[in-house]
C-alpha cells in the first residue's frame, strides 16, 4: 500500500509535456477528434507526435466516411473492398485519392471537338475494380483502356465510316499551382463570365482547328487555363458545368485533335462533395435522416389522410344507408357529392 | 436517499459523496458492487485531492443537471459541442487538465474523458506545427529532410482542400 500511496509524490513538480504525461491510448483518444489533414499537420510537430498520427487505429476510423463517400460517388450499394487494417492511414489516402480522381470522370458527357458536337453521348461509370464506358451514339462502341489517375483513354471502333478512335480524357491538375490559385481567386465571383468567357474562346479554337487540324495543341494551350478554372471553382458552385480536356486520335492516319467533354448542362451530373471529416460526414448523414424522416411522415399524413377519407365515406354511406333506401345508383351519387365538399 | 461511500485520495484525503454520483466512475462502481457497502474508504491512489475534488465537482453537477442526449452523442466526434458549464471546467492549466485526463481515464468517466480530450483537441484544431510546439512545449527532433519527406507525403490531403 505505501508503494501505491507514494506512487504520486515524485510528480509534485510535473515538467512534463503532454506526451510524458499521458498514456497512448488516451493520446489517441484525443487524435480521434481531429480530421485528417489536421492529424497530417499534427505528424510535423515531432517524432512522437507522427507515430500517434499515423496510428492504424485513428486511420480505421475514417473508413466508414470512405465507404460512404465511395459509395455516394459511384453510386453502390456497397463497398467492393475489403480495407486492411494495416497501414490504414496508406489504405485512406490511396483510396481517398482513387475516389477523388475516379469521380471527375463519372457521368454523362457531351463531346465537342472540331466539327463533332455531340450531346450526351459518353457515359462513364466506374464499380470500384474498372471504368465501364458506352457509347451511345453513331453506331460506335466505346471500350476502356487505361486509367492513371489523371487521364482516362478509351478507344471508339464501329461507326459509319469505320475509323477508330483513341480518346484520352485529362482534368487538369497541379499545373502551376499557385499561378492558378491566385486566378482562381480573382475569378470566384464571376464564375458565369468566366464560363461563358471560356466558351467564346472554345469556339474561336475550333474554326482555328477548322482551319489548320495538326497544330490543335498550341492553340490550345490558351484555352487550357480557362478549363482548369473552371473545373476547380466547380465545387464551389455545384451548378457549375463540368468540363474535361479531350484528345482524339484517330487511328488510320495519326492525326489528332483536341476538344472537350461537358457534362449535360442540364445540372444532373453535379460532383458529390467529399467527406473529409466526421462532422461534415455527421451532418450529411443527419440530414438525410431528416429528410426521410420527412417523407415517411408525408406519406403517413398520406395515409391518415386517405384512412380519414374512407371514414367519411363510410359513415356518409351509413347515414345514406339510414335515412333512406335509396336505389344505389342514387346513393352513390349523393356519396359523392358530399366527398366533394 | 442513496448511501453515501468514501474515497479516499492519494494524498489521504477523504471524500463522502452519494453512492449514485461516485457511481458515475465505472471503476468505483465496479469496486463497490465487488467489495459491498462498508465504511472504509475506498483509496484511490492514482488520484490528487485537488483532482478528486474537481472531479467530484463535476459528478454533482452532472448528477444534478443530467443532460437528455448524453448516450446518443457518445459516438460522435464533434468538437464545437461542448456546453458551458464543462467548458469553464476545462478552463484551467495544462498540468491540471492532463491530470483531469489521467484521472477521468483511470476511474473510467467517459463524458469527462470526452470533454477534456475535446479540449485538447480544440489546442492542437487549425494551428501550424511550430504553434503546437509552443502549445505543448515539444521540441522539434525532425531533421530538415526528415520534414521535408513528411511535407511531400502530406501534400494529398493539402490538394484536397479545394474540394
Amino acid at each position: 500500500m505505501d508503494i501505491l500511496y507514494s506512487y504520486n509524490s515524485f510528480n509534485k513538480k510535473r515538467n512534463f509535456t503532454i506526451l510524458e504525461e499521458l498514456p497512448y491510448d488516451v493520446l489517441l483518444q484525443i487524435l480521434s477528434f481531429l480530421n485528417p489533414s489536421e492529424l497530417c499537420t499534427l505528424g510535423l510537430v515531432c517524432r512522437d507526435f507522427k507515430q500517434l498520427a499515423d496510428d492504424d487505429w485513428i486511420w480505421r476510423g475514417f473508413y466508414p466516411i470512405l465507404k460512404f463517400n465511395f459509395c455516394f460517388h459511384f453510386q453502390m450499394n456497397h463497398y467492393p473492398r475489403i480495407l486492411e487494417s494495416q497501414n490504414a492511414k496508406r489504405v485512406y489516402i490511396n483510396e481517398s485519392r482513387l475516389t477523388k480522381s475516379a469521380s471527375k470522370f463519372i457521368g454523362v458527357w457531351s463531346e465537342k471537338w472540331c466539327d463533332v458536337d455531340v450531346l450526351n453521348s459518353t457515359k462513364i461509370s466506374f464499380n470500384g475494380e474498372q471504368f465501364m464506358v458506352e457509347y451511345t451514339k453513331n453506331k460506335f462502341e466505346a471500350e476502356f483502356q487505361s486509367f492513371d489517375g489523371n487521364t482516362l483513354k478509351f478507344k471508339l471502333t464501329g461507326g459509319d465510316s469505320g475509323w477508330s478512335f483513341l480518346y484520352t480524357l485529362s482534368c487538369f491538375e497541379k499545373q502551376n499551382q499557385q499561378n492558378q490559385n491566385n486566378n482562381i481567386i480573382t475569378t470566384s465571383n464571376g464564375n458565369h463570365n468566366q464560363l461563358f468567357n471560356h466558351h467564346q474562346k472554345y469556339y474561336q479554337f475550333n474554326q482555328n482547328q477548322n482551319c489548320n487540324n495538326n497544330n490543335s495543341n498550341i492553340y490550345f494551350n490558351s484555352v487550357h487555363n480557362n478549363h482548369y478554372l473552371n473545373s476547380n471553382s466547380v465545387d464551389e458552385s455545384s451548378n457549375q458545368e463540368e468540363v474535361l480536356h479531350l484528345h482524339v486520335l484517330r487511328l488510320h492516319d495519326k492525326v489528332e485533335f483536341s476538344g472537350m467533354f461537358c457534362s449535360s448542362i442540364s445540372g444532373n451530373i453535379t460532383h458529390p462533395h467529399h467527406f473529409r471529416n466526421k462532422s461534415d460526414f455527421q451532418l450529411y448523414l443527419m440530414r438525410q435522416e431528416i429528410q426521410q424522416l420527412r417523407i415517411q411522415h408525408q406519406q403517413q399524413q398520406e395515409i391518415i389522410n386517405s384512412i380519414q377519407r374512407i371514414n367519411e365515406n363510410d359513415i356518409t354511406h351509413q347515414n345514406n344507408n339510414n335515412e333512406n333506401n335509396n336505389s344505389s345508383c342514387s346513393d352513390s351519387r349523393k356519396h359523392s357529392r358530399v366527398y366533394a365538399y | 436517499m442513496s448511501s453515501i461511500v468514501k474515497l479516499e485520495s492519494s494524498d489521504e484525503k477523504v471524500f463522502e459523496i452519494e453512492k449514485d454520483i461516485a457511481c458515475m466512475s465505472v471503476t468505483i462502481k465496479n469496486m463497490i458492487e465487488d467489495i459491498g457497502e462498508s465504511d472504509t474508504p475506498i483509496p484511490l491512489p492514482n488520484v490528487t485531492s485537488t483532482i478528486l475534488e474537481k472531479v467530484l465537482d463535476y459528478c454533482k453537477h452532472h448528477h444534478q443537471h443530467p443532460s437528455p442526449q448524453a448516450d446518443d452523442k457518445k459516438d460522435e466526434k464533434r468538437l464545437d459541442d461542448i456546453p458551458p458549464y464543462d467548458r469553464d471546467f476545462c478552463k484551467v492549466d495544462q498540468p491540471t487538465l492532463f491530470e483531469l485526463i489521467l484521472a477521468a481515464n483511470y476511474l473510467d468517466i467517459k463524458p469527462l474523458l470526452d470533454v477534456t480530450c475535446k479540449t485538447v483537441a480544440n489546442m492542437i484544431r487549425g494551428k501550424t506545427p511550430e504553434e503546437i510546439r509552443k502549445i505543448f512545449n515539444i521540441k522539434n527532433d525532425f531533421t530538415p529532410e526528415e520534414e521535408e519527406q513528411i511535407r511531400k507525403e502530406n501534400e494529398w490531403c493539402e490538394d484536397k482542400g479545394g474540394n
